[in-house]
């Protein structure tokens, strides 16, 4: 899995004619955005496959990968851990966070690829995506992208080095 | 554009990073949360292959660079291009030009290899055009748009009322020729949003992106007019094919009607419009 950070994003513009100025924001239907530049990424390193056959794309909240989050909604909603619960500073707390780090991720990216999501879950991410805190804008996103097979990992990896390495580069092909 | 264009452009100390892929370009803030600043070297220029004043058969009596059918234009536009874009080092050229400037562009006696002069240089031309080489020989056509195809990302056609029958037959070559294709439309009272929202619905099919502009008064546009932003945002398409100039911007950060998704940044932060009869770099075509 690899996210593509919505929020450094700064803005998307396509060809310039006459310094036009207008960029749509980067979140919601800005997804498609994204599905191009993934697709133009593929085709740059070497794929000729459609976008949507290598990976599982979605706009999520970030905050589903919180595993506090979790905890608080689990706790507050009365549904049980598939392990045992612990407190803060009794001997098995530890394995009990970590069981919490991992169910979080898998429930999450169960979530991206449409695998087997509850309707509790369900509730999760639309509250995770709900402006609690009033100040009228709503919770980051985060794009997440996951490769539909093992094979396609090491053009992912490539994809993420090439959007979030600091050295700049340039080719042309053709 | 024939083959693929990947690009990128890092300034650590903009907060800056882009990359360009076949004519799209994705900005990214390095430090999140932190603006980007002034680039400095621009992300793309409007070069101006005429000048002030120069060649063009359009007559509009409201231009704001003052083009004539008898203007002048610059003779060593190819020379000076490969002078100044050919000693930038790949970070610091740019991704994309916009032609001509000013001016009509085909009517410049080495167009051809004004466009062919930056395809060499890595850097993606784009030009506007008021579309009146569409009543030309068919074998000029043929060149030109062949030509388009080969080295440019893509064409805007501009629609001024007076010359409607051109424009519309260039968007229809465009569209034959599969070249990407913008229309541009100058903004200013009630009615002139009409004919745009007539424009737009009629034509849709033709363009991917429609550029409005605002008029402004500079050149042969003397008389001060309102711009009818009220009325536009009244009547705004629900769509994402509207793009707009950067001398809206006034109007955009002050719009109250909520119709607008759009970010945006500073006008001149990643731009720059470079005179190629003076070779001065401005930071914007409003300068005259």
């Amino acid at each position: 899995m690899f996210v593509l950070d919505l929020n450094k994003i700064h803005s998307y513009v396509d060809i310039i004619t006459n310094s036009s100025t207008v960029i749509y924001t980067w979140s919601e239907n800005s997804v498609d955005k994204a599905r191009h530049l993934l697709q133009a990424m593929l085709q740059l390193f070497g794929s000729q496959k459609n976008v949507d056959d290598v990976f599982y794309i979605k706009s999520v909240p970030e905050s589903i990968f919180e595993q506090y989050e979790l905890r608080e909604y689990m706790e507050n909603s009365d549904i049980s851990f598939p392990f045992k619960v612990c407190q803060y500073g009794e001997p098995d707390y530890k394995e009990y966070s970590e069981n919490c780090a991992n169910y979080t991720k898998t429930l999450a990216n169960n979530f991206v690829m449409n695998n087997n999501v509850s309707e509790w879950y369900l509730g999760f991410v639309e509250k995770m995506g709900e402006d609690d805190d009033y100040t009228g804008f709503n919770p980051d996103t985060h794009l997440v992208i996951i490769p539909k097979d093992k094979k396609y990992e090491d053009i992912s990896k490539k994809m993420i080095d090439f959007l979030y390495s600091t050295e700049h580069d340039g080719t042309r092909d053709g | 554009m024939e083959h693929a264009m990947v690009k990128s452009k890092h300034y650590s100390e903009s907060n800056y990073k882009a990359i360009f892929i076949n004519g799209r370009t994705y900005r990214f803030a390095i430090r999140e949360g932190v603006l980007i600043t002034k680039l400095p070297y621009p992300e793309f220029y409007d070069v101006d292959i005429f000048g002030f004043g120069g060649l063009c058969n359009g007559k509009c009596p409201y231009c704001y660079l003052s083009a004539v059918p008898n203007g002048g234009y610059v003779e060593d536009a190819v020379e000076k291009i490969e002078e100044y874009f050919g000693v930038m080092s790949e970070n610091e050229r740019p991704f994309q030009v916009a032609l001509p400037g000013s001016g009509e562009g085909y009517l410049h006696p080495e167009f051809i290899e004004i466009l062919e002069a930056f395809y060499n240089l890595e850097i993606m031309p784009n030009y506007t055009t008021n579309g009146m080489w569409s009543y030309k020989s068919k074998n000029y056509i043929n060149y030109l748009m062949t030509k388009t195809k080969e080295f440019c990302g893509g064409v805007a056609v501009t629609c001024h009322s007076h010359l409607s029958k051109y424009w519309i037959q260039a968007l229809i070559y465009l569209k034959e020729y599969d070249i990407k294709t913008n229309i541009h439309f100058v903004i200013s009272d009630e009615k002139s949003v009409c004919e745009f929202l007539d424009i737009f619905d009629k034509w849709y099919e033709y363009f991917d992106s429609a550029v409005l502009l605002p008029y402004g008064v500079q050149g042969h546009a003397k008389k001060e007019k309102e711009i009818a932003w009220d009325y536009l945002m009244n009547n705004f398409p629900e769509t994402t094919k509207i793009s707009f100039g950067a001398n809206f911007y006034s109007y955009i950060i002050n719009d109250e009607s909520g119709k607008l998704n759009l970010s945006l940044y500073k006008e001149k932060d990643f731009s720059g419009f470079l005179d190629l009869s003076t070779m001065q770099l401005h930071e914007s075509s409003w300068v005259f």
